[in-house]
């Protein structure tokens, strides 16, 4: 399928659902699990797994990119270290992507202004705004970490809302008809999207961030751990 | 045999290159201690992120301080447990990326394991005399998270004769130290200031829980906080009113100039060691062992070190001041003894935050 050194891993443990792709010039695969709180013990095993199906080995890496965040933070960590380990043990390089960006992508041509989120844990999200600004599609001011309850605060007309969203919190957004609550498959965050936005990186040439990338902890404005 | 340790359980982000179990050829310990200053403990939370950031340069400066390749490495042994989860999991999932990346074997060790096999390391490379510790042992492991008096009868057997009830001995020096604005780390901070004290004037209690080898140290924290009550007084600034920091900044309590802190520190630390010294005289005795090894942060307590070469009748044994803190070369050092038999894990491999010291061979019978 494909040259050593030519193929990017994904890894995306930002939330309750791990997920990992493979992306070539010419090929995507992708994998997506929940592994709660086992993502330690099922992340590296979900790797060897995905290669193996592929008829692929370590040798055909040539990149790793690795979402840094917004999520909860030992996930974050999980993925963070075993992306860094390895681009340190390979001597690939290895690129930190916002989650919210990966979750927003692939609505990226959408006429409708976009809210993003991302689980944080502990009945928190944290949320994104994207629009299209003369042309270009822009994130408007920082990762907000939200309620549940406020989930759709502020959000004007034709919003699409988008991420993983607890189901309890559903009904209310489906009443409420200035938004647009695209179906779970539709909204999810998929390690594909990911995989692209770090291959246009690596593509691009861009420099190797294994050393300095660190999670993006977005706290709320009460005390959070 | 090269085995690449690397030890993230708690506040120092640490990698070594041992070779064969015994000679360190590098030993790299990034301390947190300028982090956590200020909160008067380790923050878990901060401790975690500093190992996102620390641990790559830190593998990659204990290869280079080695001078061995990536690819002379023959495994890798990583602290499974116990310590926090958040700093653990850096740690492991570095180290299991690494396995995968060079194909060698990963092997799980537990973090009091490695505190006893810092006694079987040695920095000298040309030091032909050393001898490893001779079995039966006791070891007595004292740090900031555990107090465990541990028979060894041979490598993987282990029988915890007793361990602390509430809180650990390091943790009760830095309680202490807390109590009486010493500063932090508090066994270090206990120690400079009991050495300007003098002993005696202070009463401490002992709890010697019977013949039990169990220990309980909360107690002496009671009644060290009776003791510098009558010294408290009001806040001299106004309290701060609002802090932009996410987690609590420790507030020292303020106490009158003339609170006696060195005499108290002088009597509380003499406390501590007290009841280490008597257990652990008395597990060697009845066990008869052939030698004392000590571990762990608190056994670089000049104080312990003394009073037990004085009170046991066999040799004392304790490692360099480098090896008493948590490091990998420990952890590359009980590693290669695991693996000689035959412990290796799977890519499936999870911390385990409340690992126990356990055994895992059984006895030849004799
Ligand atoms: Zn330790």
């Amino acid at each position: 399928m494909a040259d050593p050194g030519t193929v990017m891993l994904a890894i995306d443990t930002s939330t309750d659902t791990s997920s990992i792709a493979l992306y070539s010039a010419s090929h995507l695969s992708e994998l997506s699990w929940h592994a709660g709180r086992n993502q330690t013990q099922t992340l590296l095993v979900q790797i060897e797994h995905l290669l193996t199906l592929n008829r692929l080995t370590l040798d055909h890496i040539g990149a790793v990119a690795v979402t840094v965040g917004p999520g909860m933070f030992n996930g974050l960590r999980v993925g963070l270290s075993t992306a860094k380990g390895l681009g340190f043990g390979r001597s690939i390089p290895v690129y930190g992507i916002d989650t919210l960006d990966v979750t927003a992508y692939p609505h990226r041509t959408s006429a409708d202004s976009i809210r993003a989120f991302v689980p944080a844990g502990r009945g928190r999200v944290v949320s994104g705004d994207y629009r299209k600004r003369s042309g270009r599609w822009t994130r408007s001011g920082d990762p907000q970490n939200r309620d549940f309850s406020e989930i759709a605060a502020g959000v004007g007309a034709n919003t699409i809302i988008i991420g993983e969203i607890p189901s309890a919190v559903e009904p209310g957004l489906l009443e409420n008809g200035s938004e647009l609550l695209p179906l779970l498959s539709l909204r999810a965050r998929r390690p594909g999207n990911l995989a692209e936005l770090g291959w246009r990186r690596w593509q691009a040439g861009e420099p190797d961030e294994s050393a300095t990338i660190e999670p993006l902890y977005v706290h709320g404005t009460r005390r959070a751990t | 045999m090269l085995i690449l340790g690397i030890e993230t359980s708690c506040d120092e982000t640490s990698a070594a290159v041992v070779s064969d179990g015994q000679v360190i050829l590098s030993n790299v310990i990034r301390s947190q201690e300028d982090l956590h200053e200020r909160y008067g403990g380790v923050v878990p939370e901060l401790a975690s992120r500093r190992h996102v950031t620390a641990i790559i340069p830190v593998i990659d400066l204990a290869l280079r301080d080695a001078g061995v390749s990536k690819d002379e490495i023959d495994a890798i042994a990583v602290t499974e447990g116990p310590g926090l989860a958040g700093s653990l999991l850096v740690g492991m999932n570095t180290a299991k990326a690494l396995s995968m990346a060079w194909d060698v074997p990963l092997i799980p060790v537990n973090h009091l394991e490695g505190h006893i096999y810092s006694n079987w390391l040695t920095e000298d490379q040309s030091d032909s005399t050393f001898q490893p510790p001779r079995f039966p042992c006791v070891c007595l492991i004292v740090s900031g998270g555990h107090t465990e008096l541990v028979l060894i009868r041979d490598h993987g057997h282990f029988e915890v004769l007793g361990r602390t009830i509430d809180d650990a001995a390091g943790e009760a020096f830095d309680k202490g130290a807390r109590i009486l604005r010493l500063g932090f780390p508090g066994g270090p901070a206990i120690q400079r200031a009991s050495a300007e004290g003098k002993m005696g004037r202070h009463t401490f209690p002992r709890a010697w829980l019977g013949d039990s080898y169990d220990f309980s140290f909360s107690g002496l924290k009671t009644a060290l906080l009776r003791e510098v009550e009558k010294y408290k007084r009001e806040p001299s600034r106004p309290k701060k009113v609002v802090s932009t920091d996410p987690f609590p900044v420790h507030e020292p309590p303020e106490y009158s100039p003339n609170m006696p802190a060195s005499d108290i520190a002088a009597d509380f630390q003499d406390a501590i060691v007290d009841v280490l010294v008597k257990k652990t005289e008395r597990a060697a005795q009845e066990h008869r062992a052939s030698m004392v090894v000590l571990a762990g942060g608190v056994a670089a307590n000049s104080l312990l070190r003394k009073r037990l070469e004085n009170a046991l009748s066999v040799p004392l044994r304790s490692p360099s001041l480098r090896l008493c803190t948590d490091n990998g070369a420990m952890i590359a050092g009980a590693g290669y003894y695991l693996y000689q038999r035959g412990i290796i894990a799977s890519f499936d491999l999870d911390i385990s935050p409340q690992l126990p010291l356990v055994s895992d061979t059984a006895l030849e019978p004799s």
